[in-house]
Formats: structure tokens, C-alpha cells, sequence
């Protein structure tokens, strides 16, 4: 396997193929290699009075065009002709270069570049590429204006309460949505660029005073190990950097909510946004994360505990119950109760399948459902989702294919996933409800708990980012309890996460007193103990 | 990942400790106890607990003149290579027979109440393989895990008996000292059973990080295993009476068996016991695992002891086979552990005393 | 080369089969059993087993009610449990399974002769509920276990049901399975259990069975088995009826009872002072005095008091003169507390029918309430 290359970082200066001094050269030379494409543009003018050859390279759909022809074209053509008709010497085409870049294009990123491979990567990124006759740099003019969809409420991730604001494809549009949130100086946005023929943006935002440098460092460290041809989504990147890619538990986590994002960068967590996806990924997480919505937050405690719990149950539930249903039924009928047995036995009577195949048939069916659901367009797609469970279910039990007890238990297995907010998890819990059901069938409920303790071996060796999978409960912080079964009032959550280990631990003072000699003595201890350290 | 690095906190300690102790002792402990003991059985256990607790503070004590080191080192360093390995390979050998015997023992236990024609063989291949694959991951999953599952099964399992108080006669408990001193005493060695596991701490404290908590650690953990039996025997007791307790070889399951809520959806209370206590014989057993395979590479002086775990599961696997029926186990099981707590004293004693004598040259 | 062997292990075991799924309608739900001695007397014992039948209860319940009892039994005749289950097994295509066993029945006959060896199986096989309820029944156990009113689907959950619901009342106790096995293992002196008997198209509970060590020596009437279950501190519902045949007749219903007994250890026996304390309420009155004047209220107490009085003494003779057997618990109650005297006293059952005398030194009865009426 080759060496991974080195990526690009924005400021590196590596020069492989330098610029020629006359723009003849120059331009053979993009046109050579950029080719045919009829969707990249060289402008050639003039300038001036002496008639100084200049060029102008872009990509047409990349770039604003008003912006380009207003304040490049018109700037430039203007301005050195006003110079030059002051009667002034002409200029060297070294300091008409300079003139132009200080004083003529009024845009408002403008570099320098002597290197052809920086040079292709800014035209194909949407910047405009100013040549001029006589010098062996170029301008590089950052006029990026393309179609992107406006920003909307991600279908994926609807609240109830809370911004109707989802991340676009476009990087830009995503950091300035987190600039939204936060105005701290501290928020720190890093773009490198991954994929060798893609050359993707992407971009860590962390906020440097909080987050555990020792996490942003192997963030970094293992982007760089990155060596691909491309990055289509965000997910690629999750594949490539996460701690275990056979565990069907997700290591990070994606989100389209930048409110979401921002709520982790102020636990301490590093987001990672990618061009071209409105997907950005969280890193480290826990169990606990997948369990969590923003949501939780705007409403007040009592709502949010209450969702929680529920999640938590929906998430067990859809991944035990049909494995407890097949131990149950096919090897302990004594733990039901009696009058549930009978009903049930009656129930099958006329089934030919064991309790697991007839599990496993309902399972295989309501997931085939819910893919023909997704992939048909519209009102004909939850159709399809109604008609198939009520009505296909209630033949296959006159049909005597399954019982009534079945159909159920596997709705409500069904359901309970939908519960779930982090899709990826749900589908985690989908996929090992397969290897418990196997298990529930062969050896009953010590197969059952067997399935169970290995899924919780795992989970608790599985690490993400160096962060323990299972805390806050295991490693134990009591404190951090407080914010996943339940969710404590915020009046009480002035300290971050334990595990994330961060540096900053102190969000806000504890505001849950409100008598006003409470608050009297809160200013008196905090005025004797400033400046206070990292404790909370 | 690194497995040199792996830490545990005192209170995930603890929690490792009666983890490596409630496994299958927690279901013979009444009878073990009610059968020489009558209706002071529960005294009984409270003895027992009490000879735990000295032994398990001892134990702390050596290991923490020697916070880095487990056994192996300390026994090489105290009695010279030779010995100290012999002694070690004793220890190893008696832990390995005392987990063998009670894998063997769950596979019995297993099969008269869950699953009663499915081979013991495979039911107990099933654990070994699922303890193995825990035990590879190092002993920080575990002690997550542990610390995980440890404080639900006590709560369902707590929470279940206290059910079963309706049904109880407290008069069960009478005469107060059952079948009088002699019988206590016996009842204590016999219940001795069920509180091997802390023994673990000597190859565990190097883990800790912070040293000086263990006897804190250990004490807390052996109490607590010891309140937690005592109610557990008052309970049977007082439900079945001292002849019953005494007949029945798991009363702690049957005891599950005897709750009834009526107006209550489940009938049958027993499904979370089971639970409850498959999870604790899983945890145990990988612990166990853990435990002797880290033995053997210190022994061998391997520093990954994941490459043992394997090689160790079918040594396991035959020894547990190796008792022809329950009755043979049931006295291997009182042999095994009886002669491994014994031995622990003496090793843990006279490494103690050498530890003492050596102790001023040794510290400078 | 792992991940094969993996694999063929994993398919081993599936092909190889589960060794223990039974599928929930593969299994003979045996819900209630009953022992009775067959024609020929002699050691065995005519085992009947009561299952339901599946599917009619399936399609009663779901289309209304048929008529049909759906309860199947099978019996047949041998020495031990065990080897009467063979032939019934033999005639079904169902494996039995005893786990949701409701009822234990002995027939009076089969009662008379030793009946803990016929409880070793219920209790080793330990899928079998230890909360199975125990009755004796008059006349023929196997039949008692098919009958049911007609709005009942399954005899034997109504036998169970009947069983809970009356065991408050006094007239029949409340013996499981654990209780018995447990009366057993301890040696005691005496028990009392249920009895049953058939009363036109349903069943009725008719007063206990008197269990002297092993045998049934007696039977006690309604009246008196709640005059034996004072003692014993269960009964805990019921009805006492005060006003002897006069316009004065009240109800008086129990609702809770407690008991106190001490011995008094004497050089020649033992006395037992009972002290009972009995709340309940007023819910019916034939007569037209006030009721909630204190003094009635004081005067119809006393009358319940003897009342029960009556029904306690009557107990104590029976059990005491006429069937010579402990079967209050008291003497469980010595031996707990007075382990030496136990162990000097020979024969309880004697002991206790020649040299115990039992005391009722108070019995207090409230009047809780008495309704919206005066």
C-alpha cells in the first residue's frame, strides 16, 4: 500500500510546479491540464493604456458571476487604466500585480500563488485565478457563489420546540451556523482537506478553552491517516476514524441540527463538518448521547426526564423483546401467567412455525415494509406502511401463518425503534435483536441473558475516542447521572461532562436556590474565592 | 489497546470483589447454612462473613505493602524463585479446581430449572466461551460492566425478596440458636463456600488506583456480601422453616418460586431472579477467567495475558466435567473451596510475617 | 479459518436442534391433579389430571361461550406418581407439563392413609409452583376436579380461585403446597386442610381436614374449622351472625382479626392464654334499636364475643377430646420458644390432649362501622 500523502492543509506552501513568467505558458499549461471542459472559463483582456495581457480563470457554476465581473473585471479594467493615464511610467508587471491586489479588486479574500497545484484547487473550488503577463505569480480571488438549497429543517431530526434549522451542503453556510450560536473568540474552525481526488473541506470546530486538547490531537491525528480517492458524506469519514469498525454500535455521532452541534462543543465534544453533506459528525460519544435531543433541553425538566425514560425503554424493549417473547414461549411457558398461556397456546394452534421462525418471518416482513415505505415517493409510501401492518397482518393471522400475540409483540418492537432519535442507533438495536433472537432460540432465557452479557461485554470495552462507551454509568460519575435517565433542571447543570475530561468544568453558577439570602451568600463566597479554578 | 495501562477506582473494585463472590454461592448459602445450623443459620453466615472479613483485610494489608505487584511478584520476592513460583502454581491450581466446580455446579443448577435436556456440556461451553471473550478485553471492561449489571441485580434481586415477606412466618426463627453452637460453627465453615472470590484482590490490587483504599474496598465489598446473605437465609428461613431450608438444595430460587402477587400481571417473580443471577454467573465466571489467566502470564512472566485466555478455557471445561454427579460436586465444591481459603490464610499469613522481617532491609 | 469453524459449530447446534423448545401449544397444560384410592384399596392410587382443552378456550373467548366444559381429564391407576403419568403420557400426543398446576386434590380416603410420600414428586420437580393450593375433598377427588358452574371455563381455575377467596373467610384455610411440604419436613404435630365438596353443579368449601402427622383422623365443620382458625390468627373475613332466633338478627362482618397466645409453662402442663382481638362492621340488622348507641353498640360486641367464643371452644373439644391432635400450631410454638421443655415432653399429640389447657382470657370485638342507617 502506498504512503498516505500528505494532505493540503489552506496556508501550506509546497511549490511542485511553479508558474511560468509568460502568460502564453501559463495558460498552455491550464489548458493542458485542466483540458476541455467546457465549463472552465479563461478570460483574456487587456489592461490599461500599454495593454498588459492578463487572464482570468474560473469554473463556470462555481463562482458568482455578478461578483466577478463587477469586482474583478470592472475593478481591474478601470483602475489601471486610470494609473497609467496619469502619465506615470508604465509599471512593472510585478507591481501591477501588487497594485492590483492592494488597490484594484475590491473582493474580499485575495492570495498570492506561484504553484499550479494550489492554483487548480482554488480554480476547482470556485475561486477566480488572475494571470498576468511578465510575472510568476498569480492572484487567487475567493469568489465562490453556487446554487445550494436554503437552509431548512432537517427532515431527519424535527423537534417539536427549537430552531427549524438544519446544516446545508455548503461548509460555509454550516460555520456561519455555529458562528450563529456561539461569539466566542474561542471557537476555533480548522479546514484541512481529505480525499486525493476529491480534496474535500472539511472542518474541526472545537472551543479551545474547553475541550480536552489531548481528544482534538487524536481527531487530528487520525483524519491525517485518511487516504481515499474521495469523500462523499461525512460517513466516510466516521468509517475510516472510528475506534471498532465491527461493533454495530456507532462510534460518533452525525447530526444535521447545529444547535445540536453546538451543545456538544460546549460539553467538550469536537465536531467535524465535511463540504457537500449536511451531516457533521460528534466526537467522543457515549450511550447516553444516542439517547439525547436537543429537545430535552427547551423544555423543562419534567418533560424532558419523562421523554428520556421513555427512549431508554423504547430502546430496550426493540431490542429484547422479541428475544424474550421466543425464550418465554418456546422453553419457560411457567413464567407467564396462566390465562396468558392458554390464550396463547390457543393462539398457535394452527401455526406451523416455531415461535422463532414465526419472529423471524414477522421481522423480515416489517423491515421489508418500512424499506418499500422509504423508498416510494410521498402519501403512497406511509400508505403502504398501513395497509401492509394492519391489513397483511391480520390475513397472515387468519391465515394461521402467525399468532395474534406475534403481530404485537413485533409492532411494538417496531415501534419502539421509531422512538429511538439517533437513526444509527436504532439500527444498531435492529441489527442485534437478530443474533438475541438466534439465541433465545436455541438455548432459552440462558441464551437470552448469554446474548445480553455479550452485548454488554462489548459495550463496555468499546471505546470512542479514548472515552468509555458506557459512561457516565460505567465508569461511575453520579454526577453526570443526573443528565441521562433523568434530565436534571438546567438550574443545576453548571458542569460539564466528567468523562469528557475538560478543561473548563464550570458552566454557570448553581442557580437552583432562589431565596434572595441564598443568592446574598452565593456573591459573597464567590467574590473571597475568585479566581476560581477548574472545579466545579 | 494498551493493557498496561488499565486502571480501575475503588469503587469499581468493590463492586469486582462481590461480583467474584455472588455467583453461585448466593443460591446454597441457606442451605448450606440451615442444614448443621437449624434456625440460627443466618448467625451462621454472619460468622462466616466475619472470618471473611479478617481474612479479606489481611489480605489487603499485604498486598498494599506491595502496590505494584501481584502475587506472583510478591511470593518470588519473599520466598526466592522456587518457592515463591511453587506457591503461586499451588494457588493457581486450587483457584483453577475452586472455578471448574463451580462452573459445574451453574451447569447443574442450570439445567434443573431453565433448560433440563439441553447438554450440561454445551450450557457450560457457552459461558466459558462468553467469560473468555469478556476476559480477553482486560479487566477494565469488566470492572465497567460489573459495575454496570451489579447494582441492577441487586435491586431486582433485593427487591424480589422483600416481595416474599407476606408469605413469612418470623417465628421461623426461633429457637434463636438453632441447634446450638456447634451447629453455628459448622453452619460457618459450610457457608465458607460462599464467599470465595475475594481472594481476586491479590492479583488485582496493582489495578487500583489508589492503593491505600483497598482494605476500605475490601471490607465494604465482603460486608456487604455478608448483609446481603444474612437477609437472603433470614428470609428462606422464614419462609420455608429451618427443616425445609435444610432439605432443599436451592432455596433461593424456590424461595422466588413460593411469591405470589396475585393482582399483579406477573405471577411469577422468578423470571427476574433467573435473570439476575445468569448475569451475576456470567460476570463471574469471566472474572475468573481473567483472574487465572493473568496468574499463568505472570507466572510465565508473559505480559499479554490475552493469549492465555484460550489455551485456558479447555482445562477449565474438562476439570468442570470431571464430577460424576451433583453429589460428588457438592463435596468437591466444600473440598476445593475450603482448602483454598485455608491455603490463602497460610500463604497470606506467612508472606505477611516474611514481608515484616524483610521489611526493614527491603525499604531502603 | 476461524471464522468456518465458527460457523459450521453455529450450524451444528441448530441442525443438531434445541433440545428444549417446546413449542407453547406442544405442551398438555396440566392444571389441576387429584388422588384417589381406587376400588381395590391397597397401595395405589387412581391419579387423575385435568388439562384444557386448547382450542375451545381459544374459540370461547373469542365467539362468546359455548356450553361445553373445555377441561380434559385422563387418569389411571398405579403406586407411585411417577408410574401413573406414564400411560396418560403414553395417550398424549402433548407433553405434560406441570408448571401451571393449580390444584392438589386428595379424596377423604386417600387422605386417611400417608400422604407426604405423594407430595415428593410436586416438590422435587421444582417447575411445579409451590403456591399450588392442597384440599381434601369429600366423595371422589377426580370428579370434583371436573366441576364447575357453568359460567367457568376451567374447574380447576375455579377450584384455585374458590380456594383464595374463601380462605379468609375462615371456613377452609389457605394450604399451599410450600406450607404442607414444609409442615412435613418440621415434623409437626397437626394441620388443617380444606375441604371440598361437590354441591349440585358446583363446589363448595365445607369445613377442614384434620391431619394428625401424616393421616386425616377428622373432619371439622364450617363453624368449627373457624373456631380452630381464631387460634391460628386466619381468618380475616366472614360473617358472624348474633340474635339467636329473635326480631334481632345482625350480620356482622369480619374484617380483620389478631390473635395473641402466651403459655404459661405449669408443673403439671401448659396453659395457652389467648387473647383475640376482632374488627368488623354492621351490615345488616333485622331489629329496630338504634345501632350506634353505645351501649347496643357495647352489648352487640359482647354478643359476637360469644359467638365466637362458642365457635372456639367447640374447636379446642373437638381437637383436643375427640381427635387428640394438634393441629393449632401450638406446639411448634413450644418448641421454638422452649426448646428444653420440648424435649422433655414425649408425645405432643398426648401432651397435648391430656395436660394443655387453653385459656381464652379476652376476646375484644369492635364495631367499626355501621353503615349510613341508625
Amino acid at each position: 500500500m502506498q504512503k498516505p500523502q500528505p494532505l493540503l492543509k489552506k496556508d501550506q506552501q509546497a511549490p511542485q510546479l511553479p508558474l511560468y513568467q509568460s502568460l502564453e505558458q501559463n495558460l498552455d499549461r491550464v489548458r493542458a491540464i485542466l483540458g476541455d471542459s467546457n465549463d472552465i472559463v479563461i478570460r483574456e483582456f487587456k489592461l490599461g493604456t500599454k495593454g498588459h495581457k492578463a487572464a482570468l480563470l474560473f469554473v463556470d457554476g462555481l463562482i458568482d458571476k455578478a461578483l466577478v465581473c463587477e469586482n474583478i473585471l470592472n475593478a481591474v479594467m478601470i483602475q489601471v487604466r486610470q494609473v497609467e493615464a496619469d502619465g506615470e511610467e508604465q509599471l512593472s508587471p510585478q507591481e501591477l500585480l501588487t497594485l492590483l491586489s492592494e488597490r484594484g479588486i475590491s473582493m474580499l479574500e485575495i492570495k498570492t500563488s506561484d504553484d499550479f497545484d494550489r492554483i487548480f484547487l482554488a480554480a476547482l473550488s470556485g475561486e477566480a485565478i488572475l494571470f498576468l503577463d511578465g510575472v510568476a505569480k498569480a492572484l487567487v480571488i475567493s469568489a465562490r457563489g453556487w446554487e445550494y438549497r436554503s437552509i431548512q429543517e432537517p427532515e431527519t431530526q424535527t423537534l417539536i420546540r427549537g430552531p427549524r434549522v438544519g446544516f446545508t451542503e455548503t461548509l460555509r453556510v454550516n460555520t456561519s451556523l455555529l458562528r450563529r450560536y456561539l461569539r466566542d473568540p474561542n471557537l476555533k474552525l480548522k479546514t484541512i482537506y481529505i480525499g486525493r481526488r476529491s480534496k474535500t473541506e472539511v472542518c474541526i470546530a472545537y472551543i479551545e478553552t474547553i475541550a480536552n486538547p489531548t481528544i482534538v490531537e487524536e481527531v487530528n491525528k487520525r483524519l491525517a491517516t485518511i487516504d481515499v480517492d474521495a469523500i462523499m458524506e461525512s460517513g466516510y469519514i466516521e468509517q475510516h476514524i472510528q475506534d471498532d469498525w465491527i461493533s454495530p454500535f456507532p462510534q460518533l455521532q452525525s447530526t444535521e441540527r447545529p444547535d445540536h452541534v453546538v451543545i456538544a462543543l460546549l460539553q467538550g465534544k469536537v465536531a467535524i463538518l465535511v463540504d457537500n453533506t449536511p451531516f457533521a459528525l460528534l466526537a467522543p460519544v457515549t450511550l447516553n448521547d444516542f439517547f439525547v435531543s436537543p429537545e430535552d433541553y427547551y423544555e423543562r425538566w419534567t418533560i424532558g426526564t419523562l421523554v428520556r425514560l421513555i427512549r431508554y425503554l423504547a430502546s430496550f424493549m426493540a431490542l429484547i423483546l422479541p428475544a424474550l417473547y421466543i425464550a418465554l414461549v418456546s422453553f419457560h411457558p411457567e413464567m407467564i401467567p396462566t390465562k396468558l398461556v392458554l390464550s396463547l397456546a390457543a393462539g398457535r394452534e394452527g401455526v406451523p412455525l416455531s415461535a422463532f421462525l414465526e419472529a423471524l418471518v414477522m421481522l423480515v416482513s416489517f423491515e421489508l415494509l418500512r424499506e418499500a415505505g422509504i423508498r416510494l415517493p410521498g402519501p403512497i409510501g406511509q400508505t403502504i406502511g398501513i395497509v401492509g401492518g394492519l391489513i397483511v397482518g391480520q390475513a397472515a393471522v387468519e391465515a394461521s401463518i402467525v399468532s395474534p400475540l406475534m403481530i404485537v409483540v413485533i409492532a411494538f418492537t417496531g415501534i419502539s425503534s421509531f422512538a429511538i432519535p439517533t437513526y444509527s442507533m436504532a439500527i444498531a438495536l435492529r441489527i442485534l435483536t437478530l443474533p438475541l433472537m438466534f439465541l433465545s432460540a436455541l438455548f432459552g432465557l440462558y441464551g437470552f441473558i448469554l446474548g445480553l452479557f455479550l452485548i454488554g461485554g462489548h459495550l463496555s470495552a468499546l471505546k470512542s475516542f479514548g472515552v468509555p462507551f458506557l459512561a457516565p454509568f460505567a465508569p461511575l460519575s453520579i454526577k453526570d447521572l443526573r443528565d441521562t435517565l433523568f434530565r436534571h433542571s438546567l438550574l443545576g447543570m453548571h458542569w460539564r461532562p466528567e468523562h469528557l475530561k475538560t478543561q473548563d468544568q464550570t458552566r454557570m453558577q448553581d442557580l437552583r436556590t432562589d431565596s434572595e439570602l441564598a443568592v446574598e451568600e452565593k456573591e459573597k463566597s464567590l467574590a473571597q474565592a475568585r479566581p476560581r479554578g477548574g472545579k466545579s | 489497546m494498551q493493557a498496561d495501562n488499565e486502571q480501575i477506582n475503588p469503587l469499581q473494585l468493590v463492586l469486582l470483589l462481590m461480583n467474584a463472590m455472588i455467583g453461585v454461592g448466593v443460591l446454597v448459602v441457606p442451605a448450606r447454612a440451615a442444614r448443621p445450623a437449624g434456625s440460627a443459620g443466618w448467625l451462621a453466615v454472619i460468622l462466616a462473613g466475619l472470618f471473611a472479613l479478617v481474612l479479606v483485610w489481611l489480605i489487603a494489608r499485604l498486598c498494599q505493602e506491595f502496590p505494584d505487584k501481584t502475587i506472583v511478584e510478591m511470593a518470588i520476592d519473599l520466598l526466592g524463585n522456587n518457592m515463591g513460583v511453587g506457591a503461586v502454581i499451588l494457588l493457581l491450581l486450587l483457584w483453577l479446581l475452586s472455578a471448574a466446580f463451580i462452573l459445574r455446579t451453574f451447569g447443574e443448577i442450570n439445567r434443573d430449572f431453565l433448560l433440563p435436556n439441553t447438554p450440561i456440556e454445551i450450557t457450560i461451553l457457552g459461558i466459558l466461551l462468553a467469560g473468555g471473550y469478556l476476559a480477553r478485553k482486560g479487566i477494565e471492561p469488566l470492572a465497567r460492566l460489573g459495575q454496570f449489571s451489579l447494582p441492577i441485580s441487586i435491586l431486582l434481586g433485593l427487591g424480589s425478596f422483600l416481595l416474599s415477606f407476606p408469605g413469612a412466618d418470623s417465628t421461623n426463627l426461633l429457637p434463636l440458636w438453632g441447634r446450638g453452637w456447634q451447629g453455628v460453627l459448622r453452619g460457618a465453615a459450610s457457608t465458607n463456600f460462599a464467599f470465595v472470590g475475594y481472594e481476586v484482590l491479590l492479583v488485582l490490587l496493582p489495578f487500583l488506583n489508589k492503593p491505600k483504599r483497598a482494605k476500605a474496598a475490601g471490607l465494604v465489598a465482603v460486608g456487604t456480601v455478608t448483609i446481603l446473605y444474612t437477609l437472603l437465609t433470614i428470609v428462606c428461613l422464614a419462609v420455608f422453616g429451618a427443616c425445609s431450608t435444610a432439605k432443599i438444595l436451592w432455596p433461593t430460587l424456590i424461595v422466588a418460586r413460593t411469591i405470589e402477587l396475585p393482582g399483579l400481571f406477573l405471577e411469577r417473580i422468578d423470571v427476574f431472579i433467573y435473570t439476575v443471577w445468569l448475569v451475576q454467573v456470567f460476570l463471574l465466571q469471566s472474572i475468573m477467567v481473567y483472574v487465572l489467566s493473568l496468574l499463568w502470564a505472570r507466572i510465565m512472566k508473559i505480559k499479554e495475558h490475552k493469549i492465555l485466555v484460550w489455551p485456558l478455557v479447555p482445562v477449565i471445561y474438562f476439570l468442570a466435567l470431571f464430577p460424576l454427579n451433583i453429589a460428588q460436586l457438592a463435596s468437591f465444591n466444600t473440598i476445593a473451596s475450603v482448602s483454598l481459603t485455608i491455603y490463602v490464610l497460610i500463604l497470606v499469613l506467612g508472606l505477611s510475617l516474611l514481608a515484616r522481617g524483610k521489611g526493614g532491609k527491603a525499604r531502603a | 479459518m476461524r471464522r468456518w469453524s465458527l460457523g459450521l459449530l453455529l450450524l451444528a447446534l441448530v441442525l443438531g436442534g434445541c433440545w428444549d423448545q417446546t413449542e407453547v401449544e406442544e405442551r398438555a397444560y396440566v392444571l389441576g391433579v387429584a388422588l384417589d384410592v381406587p376400588r381395590d384399596k391397597g397401595d395405589r392410587r387412581k391419579v387423575t389430571v385435568a388439562m384444557p382443552l386448547v382450542r375451545e378456550v381459544g374459540a370461547a373467548s373469542g365467539g362468546g361461550g359455548g356450553n361445553k366444559v373445555p377441561l380434559i381429564s385422563f387418569d389411571s391407576i398405579a403406586p407411585t406418581i411417577q408410574e401413573a403419568l406414564v400411560p396418560i403420557q403414553n395417550r398424549m400426543n402433548r407433553q405434560l407439563f406441570f408448571g401451571h398446576q393449580k390444584v392438589l386434590l386428595f379424596s377423604e380416603e386417600s387422605a386417611r392413609r400417608p400422604i407426604s410420600p405423594w407430595l415428593d414428586f410436586f416438590e422435587r420437580f421444582s417447575t411445579i409452583p409451590r403456591t399450588t393450593l392442597i384440599a381434601v375433598s369429600r366423595g371422589e377427588a377426580g370428579k370434583l376436579l371436573s366441576t364447575a358452574p357453568p359460567s367457568e371455563q376451567l374447574p380447576p381455575l375455579y377450584l384455585h380461585q374458590l380456594l383464595m377467596e374463601t380462605a379468609n373467610y375462615g371456613f377452609g384455610p389457605h394450604r399451599t403446597l410450600n406450607k404442607l411440604a414444609c409442615y412435613f419436613e418440621s415434623r409437626a404435630s397437626g394441620i388443617l386442610l380444606p375441604m371440598v365438596k361437590e354441591h349440585k353443579d358446583s363446589v363448595e368449601v365445607d369445613g377442614s381436614a384434620v391431619l394428625k402427622y401424616n393421616r386425616l383422623v377428622g373432619t371439622m365443620g364450617k363453624h368449627e374449622t373457624r373456631g380452630a382458625l381464631w387460634l391460628t390468627g386466619e381468618v380475616g373475613g366472614g360473617t358472624i351472625v348474633t340474635g339467636g332466633r329473635g326480631q334481632n338478627k345482625l350480620s356482622f362482618v369480619i374484617k380483620s382479626s389478631r390473635r395473641r397466645i402466651k403459655p404459661h409453662y405449669r408443673d403439671d402442663g401448659i396453659t395457652f392464654e389467648v387473647r383475640l382481638t376482632v374488627e368488623g362492621n354492621v351490615e345488616e340488622y333485622f331489629g329496630s334499636r338504634n345501632v350506634m348507641n353505645p351501649r347496643v353498640l357495647e352489648q352487640t360486641e359482647q354478643e359476637i364475643a360469644q359467638v365466637i367464643k362458642r365457635e372456639i371452644t367447640r374447636a379446642i373439644g373437638i381437637l383436643q377430646a375427640d381427635l387428640r391432635t394438634d393441629a393449632l400450631g401450638l406446639g411448634m410454638m413450644v418448641r421454638k420458644r422452649n426448646p428444653k421443655k420440648w424435649q422433655k415432653i414425649g408425645e405432643w399429640n398426648d401432651y397435648f390432649a391430656e395436660h394443655v389447657k387453653i385459656e381464652l382470657a379476652e376476646i375484644t370485638v369492635f364495631i367499626r362501622r355501621t353503615g349510613v342507617l341508625r
